[in-house]
């Protein structure tokens, strides 16, 4: 029970952070120059998000790669991301491609949205291997903490059309590192 | 109006619970065997569940789980009783 | 638009049927309102010692599947409660059967005990709690008409979750899991 209540609350918490409208003014734009490097990244971001799936207990990481489409400060990016969860009765790992905009990137508070299609495996050791084919959408907010690190959090939720139905939910909070 | 949208939901909705599937042959037996033990019985049971068409067979899974039970169950019947009806035989 | 309603309507609707969730309480008989429904009901035993008690009354003879589970978790692994439908018009059950009951049988009924020894253990994964049981597997149990009764007990008294299920899928209201949400879900 008490289990319960505190994902309830980080669910409450993580939703209410991920979907509160980040606030330009906050904080001055970090605005890249020509001369200070900026100009030297690829298009290229990793991130590290760490995740708790609510239905369907499992906890772990969800390492992603995103690809700008476009030159610095471009919204749109394709995501590619292969999870790595285990709960107390399954190890669970997803493969999501989709695609994912960062917007306000000119500000230090970043809004994210992004849909996809999502391979979702679930392991145990006396079954066969499930598989589920759906969808996710995902919103959430990163903050800029210098030119290429961020920290934010992410909700995502995802609906398996084929293997069986499923509404899943995932809160994430994540650092990602532009290459 | 298009058929694209009539296709893709029909694919939605097959694809999200799964699309209706046969009875299964044990499940076919079990429905036989228990209205020929009905009879000797004087009394019906509702079977609706189990029979062509019934719910048993909305989806795979459930029809799975079905199966399974039929089967247990016809396997108990002959284990059991000695004397059931030809229609319960294997 | 008639299509198009009848497409919606199958879209909408069919989600809807999924097990009716409930609680099992070893203090109280779970009241079953609609025996042609299907139900998933939920219990921890506390002791090992408990005998969870579901009431049906059917209105005919009624044949259903009926299954007993536990969450897949290393802790559980030994954890195999058994069920008995009792009630007027089951079949007698042998020695072996009557002396495993939880309680003596009423004057007049029968039982169908399951026993839940199936080895391999069955596993089933249910994808709207997106959870892995172990199972007794299914036994298509006739029902008599009028009432019956599920008793669910642990053998072992072993102790942890269960869940008891019987029908197939066709009942409502299973948004009545995020009452007791820790209950279904972990």
């Amino acid at each position: 029970m008490r289990t319960d209540r505190t994902l309830a609350a980080l669910v409450v918490v993580l939703t209410c952070v991920a979907i509160s409208p980040a606030r330009a003014e906050d904080a001055p734009p970090p605005a890249p120059t020509a001369s200070d490097g900026a100009w030297s990244h690829t298009r290229f971001t990793v991130a590290l998000p760490a995740e708790v799936t609510v239905v369907g207990l499992t906890y772990g990481v969800r390492p992603e790669v995103l690809y700008r489409f476009g030159d610095r400060g471009a919204v749109s990016r394709l995501r590619l991301a292969v999870g790595f969860l285990d709960g107390p009765d399954q190890l669970f790992i997803p493969l999501s491609l989709g695609y994912r905009a960062v917007l306000r990137q000119a500000h230090r508070i970043r809004p994210e949205v992004g849909a996809g299609v999502e391979l979702q495996h679930r392991l145990v050791s006396d079954f066969p291997a499930v598989r589920q084919y759906g969808v996710y959408v995902e919103g959430g907010v990163g903050v800029a903490v210098d030119d290429r690190l961020s920290l934010g959090l992410v909700v995502a939720i995802d609906v398996m059309l084929y293997g069986g139905p499923g509404l899943g939910l995932g809160p994430r909070v994540f650092a990602s590192w532009q290459l | 109006m298009s058929a694209t949208p009539l296709a893709l939901a029909s694919l939605l909705t097959a694809g999200c619970w799964g699309a209706p599937v046969d009875q299964s042959p044990v499940c076919a037996t079990y429905v036989h065997c228990i209205d020929a033990l009905d009879r000797t019985a004087n009394q019906t049971t509702n079977l609706d569940r189990y029979v062509d068409g019934g719910a048993c067979w909305g989806n795979p899974e459930l029809a799975r789980g079905c199966t399974t039970s039929c089967r247990r169950t016809l396997e108990r019947l002959r284990t059991r009783e000695p004397t059931l009806p030809l229609e319960c035989a294997p | 638009m008639k299509r198009l309603s009848l497409v919606l309507l199958m879209v909408l609707a069919r989600p809807a049927l999924a097990h009716t969730p409930g609680k099992l309480l070893a203090s109280s008989p779970y009241l079953v309102a609609n025996p042609a429904d299907s139900y998933a009901l939920f219990g921890v035993f506390k002791t090992g010692h408990e005998r969870f008690v579901v009431q049906l009354s059917h209105v005919e003879r009624f044949a259903a599947p009926v299954e007993i589970f536990v969450p897949h978790v290393d802790a559980l692994r030994a954890h195999r409660p058994a069920y008995a439908v009792v009630g007027p018009g089951l079949p007698a059950p042998d020695a072996a059967e009557l002396a495993a009951l939880p309680a003596p049988l009423p004057i007049g009924w029968g039982a169908v005990v399951e026993s839940n020894q199936v080895s391999p253990r069955p596993v089933f994964f249910e994808s709207i709690m997106r959870r892995f049981f172990w199972t007794s597997e299914s036994l298509a149990i006739v029902f008599p008409q009028g009432p019956s009764e599920i008793w669910v007990w642990s053998p072992e008294h072993t102790t942890g979750k269960f869940g008891l299920g019987f029908g197939v899928e066709e009942g409502g209201g299973y948004l009545a899991a995020l009452d007791d949400w820790s209950l279904y879900a972990y």
